[in-house]
């Protein structure tokens, strides 16, 4: 169990690390992978999947703040 | 951005997903709120699957061949007898058509007979020739346009027939080795039913074989539909998807 002010620090460095630090990561090497010299069709492919870790990361940071405002608004002292 | 450049990305890609995978494996252990348990666990195996994505990638990009290496690995076994299906996307289609032509005419010393469906044979005699393609070895039927005053026959492409009759008389004209460009199948199938096509193809391939021609079958992607192209590749001894 964890108390209240210690919950919001770890969502907000599980938020800020998804935010921050995955999702440009993840958009620098989409934008790089379409100037590569790569064929189309392996591009295609790798582009595919990497916009897929793109979405679901940033289904990762919408879920994160919803936590964080439910842990920052609530009145509990431990989650 | 070269191969080396992405895969490094990728790399560190990977080490920052299992970064978050063991961020969530740890703290979701100290959480007793069901709903917030819920959450981060299902980040935590998403996470799981992106280690899983990030690795696959890596290999995919360390495999990675370019398509022009591939195309004349292949073309390299390409002889008179030989039957390949080139499936191209819309984009380099042109580029791999007219690298396979410059390379079986100039490096193999191949006659070709042309079969121009897509463009007529007057604007690809010009390509070609800036291309440094030997145009003296090319013949070609024109199907795109009726009259080209080249001097080439012009053939109706929904006549397939007549198609047969033309590539058996200039077939006869040409030395050995030769083979046929299909440029491209594809377009034959926004002509002729799908059947024709297909009959029309297996016809030219045992003609072909019995008169030692190879044939190049162009194949431009998403113009035919899959249960087609998979019979066409049924066809060929290769069929190369570029």
């Amino acid at each position: 169990m964890v108390e209240r002010n210690e919950a919001i620090i770890i969502l907000a460095e599980g938020l800020q690390f998804e935010e921050a630090i995955i999702i440009p990561r993840l958009q620098t090497f989409l934008s790089n992978l379409r100037r590569s010299d790569i064929g189309e069709r392996v591009k295609d492919e790798v582009e595919e999947r990497a916009i897929h870790m793109l979405k679901e990361t940033s289904e990762h940071s919408a879920i994160l703040t919803k936590l964080l405002r439910k842990v920052a608004g609530g009145s509990q002292h431990e989650y | 951005m070269n191969i080396e450049e992405l895969l490094s990305e990728l790399r560190e890609i990977h080490a920052l997903e299992v970064k978050a995978r063991d961020f969530y494996e740890v703290k979701l252990r100290r959480f007793n709120d069901p709903a917030i348990v819920k959450a981060l666990s299902k980040i935590r195996q998403d996470e799981e699957g992106h280690i899983q994505i990030a690795s696959e990638l890596i290999n995919m990009i360390e495999e990675y061949k370019p398509e022009d290496f591939i195309l004349k690995e292949a073309l390299t076994t390409f002889t008179d007898k030989s039957v390949f299906l080139l499936v191209l996307n819309v984009e380099s289609y042109q580029k791999i058509s007219t690298a396979t032509l410059k390379y079986l005419v100039n490096q193999k010393g191949f006659r070709c007979l042309y079969i121009a469906v897509n463009k007529p044979s007057s604007t690809l005699s010009e390509i070609y020739k800036t291309e440094g393609i030997n145009v003296d070895a090319l013949s070609f039927i024109d199907c795109s346009v009726m009259d080209t005053g080249s001097g080439y026959p012009t053939v109706n492409p929904e006549n397939l027939t007549e198609l047969s009759i033309s590539i058996s008389t200039l077939l006869k004209q040409m030395s050995e080795p030769r083979y046929i460009h299909l440029d491209s199948v594809s377009a034959l199938y926004i002509f002729n039913q799908s059947d024709k096509v297909e009959a029309f193809t297996q016809f030219l391939i045992r003609k072909l074989k019995a008169e030692k021609a190879g044939l190049i079958l162009v194949s431009v992607k998403k113009e035919v539909d899959e249960k087609s192209l998979q019979r066409l590749r049924s066809f060929c001894d290769r069929a190369l998807e570029l």
